[in-house]
């Protein structure tokens, strides 16, 4: 018996092309393939043309950047409501169909009391089944029916990124870019599989910073990430406040740790 | 609170979230745009023009327009007997956003073709009565199509600057009028026979676009997709680098006090002289390509020598530098090869060489100086009027902020036939120099150093065999000039010998040869 996470082919972690075959098909066993990869007779090849990845389940799937987002279960996403019927709000994730999130998937609704949104509101919400012919359908709670975190993104600022980055800015460890920019800045960040990123923070000039840094940093290493965000952080005013600001914090914190020794 | 105005409903509006549309006015309020620009900064504009000089393309920012000039002569419209025709057409390629299908243009298209036509038409930027061949019956019909290829905010802008600078790099075929039964024959002569003539321009207008917020209070300059998007308002404004308004627009959306128009104005004014400064500086670096394009054409072409030069033309020809004694050999040698040019030390030539050069010079069509046929012949006229062309690209540098400026390119044609003359006159030592070294033209290719120094006097290229026989002794002056200059460069791989015996036969004359420079040799 063997099962999939065994099986390693050759070329994980390298780019394929389409119609490249990837390994051939074990006897018996289970192997569990996702995007990117279709079985041809006894082998397994690939139709997209990117990087071989294999998930912890064993999964093999291609990861190929790219902008278009399709949906698949399970996938955390930010969207934007376009609709609002009775049952249901009509969301905008950037997916080849609008999906649909019913207006009682909210943690503690009920008929009598729905939640505001509007037109034009952004959500952040998880993808609960997306068969390719029919609309996907969104929740804002987690399987148990609580919130964690999914819920109606007031104020900050949304940007679109590819998907392929955005799954790198979700990843742990985080991306060296979020990692860098969090040492310095305070801010807010929800990231959404379909390449959209939402942002806030107490200054627009933080969240411009972080926007701007964010969608640049896409195709640099870790360390030109960190010297990037290094370089804008060095010119700019936002980061200079929040210094200013940590500072007053830890004078007064050893004003209070004097006046302690001071009294004792 | 929100203005009296409903924002505006386009389709961009329905693509941009609530949390977009406060945050960007939010962060306006802070003196912050959404891209890190300051409200009155400018994306970065970059042109490229074909080599055929039909079309131009801009990228404001990432937004990509392409400007298709064409030109046909054609009868002159039954009202304006006496002018050629200027139109505009705009499309929305699909690729360029989601929100464009394909098809007839859109009330947008049709909104930006009629913006940028009348920016430039009704201010009379282009001279229509220079495009006149025979009155009341043939007249050129200019007809720029722009084309969008990537909407990413301000199409206005990108499209006038699109249309303006493919009117400036345009050149459409020359035509002579006469001969025919009736005397009015027209010849429209291809590029390849005539080098083809610019437009004449009056003046640049550019459109500026402003995005309005809080009833005219906030404002930005050239905004992105999703600053048109989320704003309030939207204003325009037309104007050529001297302040002359050529057209306003200010359609729906929020209004504008009369003072804050006039800021508006004043704003346009600084950013149509920084962006009329682009367009020329990458209208001049395109001259130089055209040039250089037209010399990798030319047959006998040395390639990365001639290509080296920057624009000033040898007429495609490298420069070789011979010893006295090996150029009795290389004049019998030059009837049947031609190719390269020769650069002499003709003082050090004994005098019965140098009559026999000028015998040789002396013949039109005589040994190897134009060994082309008609078509090489008439690519040298036409490369010495790219190479002027080219002159005036280098000239037009010190005159630009000079001339033009003050008389406007109204007098853009006049100042061009002036720098034509003046650079005949100037040129004329150097090309009959030319002409000669052509007639004592040998096998072996060397060049730069002695080519880099002609490439600094004005149109060192050949001419009619009419020339010759102007001046031999100037010609002989010039060269000597030159050799002496040159000299002073190692010549080549092969060549320590004859550098050494170049600089060892002038440093005999040493007392006359060196300070010879514009003065003329002994004579013999």
């Amino acid at each position: 018996m063997t099962e999939g996470s065994s099986i390693v082919p050759e070329a994980l972690g390298k780019g394929v092309c389409p119609g490249d075959v990837l390994m051939a098909l074990p006897e018996t066993g289970v192997v569990r393939i996702g995007g990117g990869v279709q079985q041809d007779g006894e082998q397994l090849v690939a139709t997209k043309a990117g990087l071989l990845q294999q998930a912890r389940n064993g999964k093999l799937w291609v990861e190929a950047r790219q902008k278009r987002y399709i949906p698949s279960p399970e996938d955390v996403v930010v969207g934007r409501i376009i609709d609002k019927h009775s049952e249901n709000y009509g969301v905008d994730i950037g997916a080849p169909f609008r999906a649909l999130l019913p207006v009682l998937a909210f943690e503690g609704a009920t008929k009598r009391n729905r939640p505001q949104l509007q037109v034009g509101d952004l959500v952040y919400a998880r993808v609960e089944s997306a068969h390719r012919d029919l609309e996907p359908v969104l929740s804002c709670m987690d399987a148990a029916g609580k919130a964690s975190g999914f819920a109606h993104l007031k104020g900050g600022m949304v940007f679109e990124v590819s998907t392929t980055h955005a799954r790198s800015l979700l990843s742990r460890p985080p991306a060296a870019v979020l990692s860098a920019l969090g040492r310095s800045l305070q801010f807010e960040m929800a990231v959404g599989q379909n390449g959209r990123v939402w942002v806030d923070a107490p200054s627009a000039a933080t969240v411009v910073l972080v926007a701007n840094t964010v969608q640049s940093s896409e195709f640099l290493t870790p360390q030109q990430q960190e010297q990037l965000v290094a370089a804008l952080l060095k010119g700019s005013g936002a980061a200079a406040v929040q210094r200013q600001q940590q500072e007053r914090q830890q004078q007064l914190e050893q004003q209070q740790q004097q006046q302690a020794e001071g009294k004792s | 609170m929100a203005g009296a105005f409903a924002a505006l409903q386009r389709d961009a509006d329905a693509a941009l979230s609530n949390n977009e549309r406060d945050f960007i006015l939010k962060a306006l309020k802070e003196g912050q745009r959404i891209d890190g620009r300051a409200p009155f900064e400018l994306r970065p504009a970059r042109f490229q023009f074909a080599l055929d000089d039909s079309s131009c393309t801009v990228l404001l920012g990432r937004t990509r327009v392409m400007a298709v000039v064409t030109a046909t002569l054609d009868a002159p419209y039954a009202d304006r007997h006496a002018e050629g025709s200027l139109r505009f057409n705009v499309e929305f390629s699909p690729m360029a956003s989601p929100a464009f299908e394909p098809g007839r243009p859109g009330e947008d298209a049709i909104e930006v073709a009629r913006l940028v036509e009348r920016g430039m038409r009704e201010s009379r930027a282009v001279d229509l009565e220079s495009l006149v061949v025979l009155a009341g019956r043939k007249v050129w019909h200019l007809r720029v199509d722009l084309h969008v290829l990537d909407h990413q905010g301000n199409l206005i802008d990108a499209c006038g600057l699109a249309a303006l600078a493919a009117l400036m790099a345009f050149r459409r075929p020359d035509v002579t009028v006469g001969g025919g039964d009736d005397g009015q024959a027209i010849t429209v002569h291809s590029p390849e026979v005539r080098e083809p003539r610019p437009l004449s321009l009056h003046h640049l207008p550019l459109p500026i676009t402003f995005a309005l917020w809080e009833d005219g209070e906030l404002m930005v300059v050239d905004p992105s997709l999703k600053e048109e998007a989320a704003a309030a308002g939207r204003f325009t404004v037309t104007q050529n680098a001297f302040g002359e308004l050529c057209a306003l627009q200010k359609v729906d959306g929020c209004g504008l006090t009369p003072p804050q128009l006039m800021r508006c104005v004043r704003m346009a004014t600084q950013k149509v002289e920084e962006l009329t400064g682009l367009i020329r500086k990458a209208l001049e670096a395109h001259e130089v390509a055209r040039v250089q394009a037209r010399i990798r054409r030319q047959p006998g072409a040395a390639g990365p020598a001639a290509a080296a030069l920057g624009g000033a033309a040898l007429g495609g020809r490298a420069v070789t530098v011979l010893r006295s004694d090996q150029l009795q050999p290389a004049v019998a040698a030059a009837g049947k090869g031609g190719g390269g040019a020769v650069a002499l030390d003709l003082d050090a030539l004994p005098d019965s060489v140098r009559s026999m050069l000028q015998q040789a010079a002396a013949q039109p069509d005589g040994a190897a100086s134009m060994s082309e046929d008609e078509s090489g012949s008439s690519s040298s006229e036409e490369e010495e009027e790219s190479e002027l062309e080219g002159d005036e690209g280098q000239e037009g540098e010190a005159e630009s902020s000079s001339g033009a400026e003050e008389e406007g390119d109204a007098a853009e044609g006049d100042a061009e036939m002036q720098q034509i003359a003046d650079a005949l006159a100037a040129a004329q030592q150097p090309q009959q120099q030319q002409q000669q070294q052509d007639a004592a033209a040998a096998g072996r290719q060397q060049a730069a150093p002695a080519s880099g120094e002609r490439s600094a006097k004005p149109g060192s290229k050949k001419r009619r065999g009419a020339a010759t026989k102007e001046g031999l002794e100037d010609e002989l002056a010039a060269i000597a000039d030159m050799i002496a200059s040159a000299g002073g460069a190692p010549v080549g791989d092969d060549s320590g010998g004859l550098a050494a015996a170049v600089k060892k036969q002038r440093s005999k004359q040493s007392g006359t040869g060196g300070g010879s420079r514009g003065k003329p040799p002994r004579r013999s």
